[in-house]
């Protein structure tokens, strides 16, 4: 007899897919389309509905092991899990990152002003993220907490700084 | 003597009750790994099992096969009675289904099922500790939804000099309190319904979180914040329905 | 003087190619600081070549056959020791060297990425992007 197993929609959303009972899918329908219609409003949602779609584009083109012709690990589920979440965390203040695959398996965003002003979080599958800053002269890096629906203020501050003499964008 | 914060009803609305206690594994630990000891540890009293897989996205190659090890998620053990426990690559959830009475009830097998998670897994810290009551309650309409409000605190209103009526409502709120640091996201949803000659079911999803580090070795810790999560989302029950609607379940 | 013909140390005015296999670490004008992180599991070090901007593809040709490459990240030996790395010239194959030095704390992985990342960002900040 073939084993039971139920797929989660990578979609299903960071920390809510414990409940199994009917009443539970009933709102996760419910919430989910909600969800969709804000995804579907380019007002509301915009580009970070384009910046996950780029996470799950980089995801499947670094899927296989040693992508790089030297020993990189693929990008890892819950890397590509907690990405996505942290890019639906983010105020739609905040310009949207540029994605990129780690030898590691994590997922790096990237905030790019210029070639000297930079700031690159990992998200890897700990939810402390890994993240460094190049500003002109200063440099520097850091680790923070993502509880998978607030972005840690540090971070904000440091994407703000990075990308402040930029025009922004909508998130 | 009757613990303040606990909700005894003689029909309990309850459908489904989850405990989450989430935390990081071990670094270099694969869920699938486990699942041979964790089928040993826990079958004698919950025999059936599921996979719970989250798949990567595909790369378009029709060749390419589901890897079920890196995509393994959680394992689901279940009772041939109405509890579940999930072993999941981010945490422990036990889940309890009707017929449901106390929850005070159900804590010594929480907390039994917990401590096998932790000789299992050995989890290095507890980031967050979640309580969650999903209700269902029927509420006696007819065909009209109409006056939510004499069940429902929550209820949205429609305007009285138009002849609107409700065919699906999805409300949600979150709140923090200051004091505690304690979270709660309360849903409340009345799918569309095809037959209007049937009491009308309103699902009201009440969930509370705690996130701060903790030692998953000590239990007291974990079960004052179960209790304390219970006595805030019973108090966010009590206020969300009128008397009206609590005396449906006395 | 190695079998390459070039010197076994490294000049601070050396050009280092790192080739780019991922279409991810790179935008239009600039290389990302993934494109020279070492892989933990890979010896902790960062593959490059002692080579400028000229007849890059068939560097790549000749060295990467397995994978696509897109074009390369030129800098400087110097760059890499300004972000307080080295480059040690190892052959085979010919012109390799690796970037090594990167930190490490085995207490704390996450807190070692972050470290890393930061070299990187120094040595990405002062590169130049060919595209093939």
């Amino acid at each position: 007899m073939s084993e039971p197993f139920s797929l989660i929609d990578a979609w299903a959303g960071y920390g809510d897919g414990t409940a199994v009972s009917a009443e539970a899918d009933t709102i996760r329908r419910s919430v989910s389309a909600v969800i969709e219609s804000v995804h579907e409003s380019v007002w509301l949602f915009g580009l970070r509905g384009e910046a996950v779609s780029e996470v799950l584009s980089v995801a499947a083109k670094h899927s296989q092991a040693r992508w790089d012709g030297e020993g990189a690990e693929p990008v890892s589920v819950l890397a590509i899990d907690r990405a996505i979440a942290f890019i639906r965390a983010l105020p739609r203040s905040i310009p949207v990152p540029e994605i990129a695959a780690e030898p590691d398996g994590s997922i790096s965003l990237d905030w790019i002003d210029s070639r000297s002003r930079v700031l690159s979080i990992s998200i890897g599958v700990s939810d402390r993220l890994a993240f460094a800053w190049v500003d002109g002269t200063d440099q520097g890096h850091a680790v923070a907490r993502f509880d998978g629906e607030r972005i840690p203020p540090l971070i904000l501050e440091r994407i703000r700084e990075t990308m402040g003499n930029a025009s922004v964008r909508a998130a | 003597m009757t613990n303040p914060d606990s909700l005894r009803l003689a029909h309990s609305p309850i459908v489904e009750m989850v405990v989450d206690i989430d935390c990081d594994l071990p670094a270099d630990l694969e869920i699938a790994d486990l699942e041979q000891r964790a089928r040993e540890c826990y079958s004698d009293q919950y025999p059936g099992f599921r996979r719970i897989l989250r798949p990567l996205p595909r790369s378009g190659d029709s060749r390419e096969q589901l890897n079920i090890r890196e995509a393994t998620y959680a394992f689901q053990f279940l009772e041939e009675g109405p509890q579940l426990v999930q072993l999941r690559r981010d945490g422990f959830s036990f889940n309890r289904f009707p017929p449901y009475a106390d929850l005070d009830e159900y804590l010594p097998e929480i907390k039994r099922t917990w401590s096998v998670f932790v000789d299992l897994v050995s989890p290095v810290t507890i980031r967050r500790i979640g309580l969650r009551y999903i209700n269902r309650i029927f509420l006696p309409f007819g065909e009209d939804i109409v006056n939510l409000d004499e069940y429902l605190r929550l209820g949205p209103g429609l305007p009285h000099e138009t002849a609107l009526k409700f065919t699906s409502v999805l409300n949600e709120y979150s709140a923090i309190e200051d004091v505690t640091d304690h979270e709660v996201k309360v849903r409340m949803v009345i799918d569309e319904q095809e037959r209007t000659d049937q009491p009308l079911p309103v699902i009201l999803d009440i969930a509370g979180s705690h996130r701060r580090s903790a030692d998953p070795q000590v239990w007291e810790n974990i079960e004052a914040t179960i209790l304390a999560l219970r006595g805030l989302a019973n108090a966010i029950f009590r206020s969300s329905l009128t008397k009206q609607c609590l005396n449906l379940f006395r | 003087m190695l079998p390459s013909g070039l010197p076994e140390i490294v000049a601070d005015d050396e050009a280092l190619a790192r080739l780019l296999t991922s279409s991810s670490h790179f935008n239009a004008t600039t290389v990302k600081p993934s494109a020279f992180l070492p892989n933990p599991k890979a010896g902790m070090t960062t593959s490059v070549f002692r080579h400028d901007a000229g007849n890059l593809i068939q560097l790549a040709r000749d060295r990467r056959p397995d994978v696509t490459v897109h074009g390369a990240a030129i800098c400087k030996a110097a760059a890499v020791r300004s972000a307080k790395l080295d480059v040690i010239a190892e052959e085979p194959p010919p012109l390799h060297a690796n970037i090594v030095g990167w930190p490490v704390n085995e207490a704390d992985l996450v807190l070692q990425k972050a470290a890393q990342k930061e070299r990187a960002l120094v040595i990405t900040s002062k590169c130049k992007l060919v595209l093939f």
